[in-house]
């Protein structure tokens, strides 16, 4: 995980993890809904960063989410920060400590709910893969 | 759909009772397809209506956004695609017509009939709010048809 004393800000390149924690925010072609990057009550969204994590930290985090959340982790879709970056949307460093030092939030939501659903919308477009319970599981075992 | 016709020949009468045999088949479809979405709306309100289904944070679907819903969905024109439905966690019901993560477009309906809509169509993204009063709005239909066209 990330060093908590020095906490970089979030690169373009940087691979960021979403929790997939409600059934309705896969597809059954195995995309993800825009569900999955709607803030609904909020104006801004937890992403956990990959830098520095191990699949299993990374995989921890998302059990522990569901947990408090009472949810089931189904598994997590991967976004690249710079196409978290457009109209009025940035990511920005949210460590959460002392567990979660790589935690960090899609911020800049506006209000209004179509435009939050035409850029959940437009953030579920660009996904660059996902794993799900079995496949994570299979790769932590092999790592 | 109704049909005219002005021929008394026997050659009309068997074309009027095909035409109907038609309509009636082609209803019979669109009211399965139609009757699913409907029922789909049903369950999403049924299931926020057990409280232990949602968790603190979520807001439980009301009747009254059921029933536009309902209304929404008994308005889509004859033969047009029927969505795919869920509950949100706002209290909406959304419906959505997917393709592909670039060929897709939801419809939200809130309280007090009010619609919020968000399509992708390629690079294009357009979205709206307007009150839905018992006609689904021009501007929804055509993306809805442009999600599914080339």
């Amino acid at each position: 995980m990330i060093d908590p004393e020095q906490i970089p800000d979030v690169a373009d390149n940087e691979s960021l993890a979403r929790f997939i924690v409600n059934s309705n925010e896969k597809r059954p072609d195995g995309k993800v809904s825009h569900k999955l990057f709607m803030p609904y009550k909020w104006v801004e969204l937890s992403v956990n960063r990959h830098r520095e994590a191990t699949l299993e930290e990374t995989w921890q985090v998302g059990s522990d989410v569901a947990k408090q959340r009472s949810k089931t982790l189904f598994g997590l879709a991967n976004i690249r920060a710079n196409k978290c970056r457009f109209e009025t949307l940035n990511v920005i460093p949210d460590p959460i400590l002392p567990g979660n030092p790589n935690h960090a939030n899609i911020t800049g939501y506006p209000t209004a709910k179509e435009d939050q659903m035409a850029l959940a919308t437009q953030l579920a477009a660009s996904i660059e893969g996902q794993l799900d319970r079995a496949s994570a599981t299979e790769r932590l075992m092999n790592c | 759909m109704s049909i005219v016709t002005s021929g008394i020949s026997d050659a009309a009468k068997i074309l009027e009772q095909t035409q109907r045999g038609i309509e009636r088949r082609c209803d019979l479809a669109v009211t399965l397809s139609r009757q699913q979405a409907l029922d789909a709306v049903w369950e999403a309100w049924q299931a926020t209506e057990d409280g232990w289904r949602i968790s603190a944070d979520e807001t439980a679907i009301t009747s009254e956004v059921r029933d536009a819903a309902v209304r929404f969905v008994e308005s889509l024109p004859l033969g047009f695609p029927q969505p795919a439905v869920s509950a949100e966690p706002d209290g909406h019901i959304n419906l959505e017509w997917y393709r592909n993560p670039r060929r897709v477009i939801s419809v939200s309906v809130g309280p007090a009939d009010r619609l919020h809509w968000a399509a992708l169509i390629g690079s294009e993204s357009p979205r709206g709010s307007v009150r839905f009063i018992d006609r689904v709005p021009e501007s929804i239909l055509q993306y809805i048809a442009r999600v599914f066209q080339g």
